[in-house]
């Protein structure tokens, strides 16, 4: 009984994380929508403590076909957040985690559920995911400048 | 009087981490005379720019492994010395003679604590208004087991780590035990 209860969790879990990493590539797509940018979506597998399935992946390109960051799922299972994407670019890597408001974070003072970029400095909260901090994020990666 | 000691494992890791930037850097400077000053005397020095990226990622990623092993292992280190410290108490027992034998078999036993078990009893009172906390160093603690047992991809830590948030849950263990220094004996 307690397998297919736990089974059904784990299933959930998945589905939450998916639905949320596809709310925030749409919220990329409007965001870049007026950038001279390239956006690619394509799958990845992802392995951690829920199983191996597959989740979708976002590629951002200059025009000219440069890559600059792809946004790689890494799993739902992360301490101290609701999930995680690797966010890597050919000069580095960034973490965007969710985090929820109801969720008391002994850390960082999180007022809204949603996308944050935590940059691995200390004493700096995560940055709320908007246009403005998404293109911090890729620039952190690629030292590509906008 | 204790310190903390695990803010210079984390200022060793983000200088390997600002290492690596300027690595990546480096491999990808245009102007030869400048790129062979860079990178003279190195590994990276007769590779392609594509197989010193993939060497400098694989590094990198095994660099954020080796830092929770690090942290890890300098938090149980500090663990153990601040419960010695506050078990030389133990030699205030009358007659002295046994109280400094029962000091020196708890000094020795502590060595063999399992972390777990010292994580349970933290969080039974002293952390218990913060059982999340130490619920979190546990989930520390498998990370750094799968890391030390050679990453078996058939048995994955139950939760991803990213660097910060282990050190700073941590950091807040250590910095709650030297809010209140052991008496002195």
């Amino acid at each position: 009984m307690n397998t297919v209860v736990e089974q059904q969790d784990v299933e959930a879990k998945k589905h939450i994380y998916l639905q949320r990493i596809n709310q925030l590539y749409v919220k990329i797509g409007n965001w870049l929508q007026d950038e001279p940018l390239i956006l690619e979506n394509g799958k990845i597998e992802v392995i951690e403590a829920l199983g191996k399935y597959k989740a979708p992946q976002l590629t951002i390109k200059t025009q000219k076909g440069e890559q600059l960051a792809e946004f790689k799922p890494a799993g739902a299972s992360v301490l101290l957040a609701e999930g995680t994407i690797d966010v890597e670019g050919w000069l580095d890597r960034g973490y965007v985690v969710y985090m929820l408001a109801s969720n008391p974070q002994p850390f960082y003072n999180i007022e809204v559920d949603g996308w944050y970029w935590q940059e691995q400095r200390l004493n700096t909260e995560p940055h709320f995911l908007n246009k403005t901090w998404l293109l911090q994020l890729v620039t952190w990666v690629s030292d590509h400048e906008f | 009087m204790n310190s903390n000691p695990l803010p210079p494992i984390w200022q060793a890791y983000k200088t390997a981490q600002d290492s690596f930037r300027i690595a990546k850097r480096a491999i990808k400077t245009e102007y030869p005379p400048a790129r062979q000053r860079l990178l003279q005397r190195t590994e990276m020095e007769t590779q392609s720019i594509t197989e010193a990226e993939c060497l400098l990622e694989k590094s990198n990623k095994e660099s954020d492994a080796l830092f929770v092993l690090a942290l890890w292992a300098t938090f149980e280190r500090f663990i153990r010395d601040d419960l010695q410290k506050r078990g030389q108490i133990l030699c205030q027992t009358n007659p002295p003679d046994l109280g400094i034998s029962i000091y020196e078999h708890f000094e020795k036993e502590v060595e063999f604590w399992k972390p777990v078990e010292i994580l349970d009893f933290l969080k039974k009172r002293l952390f218990k208004t913060q059982p999340d906390l130490i619920g979190h160093a546990k989930q520390i603690l498998a990370y750094r087991d799968w890391v030390a047992h050679g990453k078996n991809p058939k048995n994955l830590p139950s939760a991803t780590q990213h660097p910060k948030d282990v050190f700073n849950t941590l950091n807040e263990i250590v910095e709650t035990l030297l809010r209140y220094p052991p008496s002195s004996v």
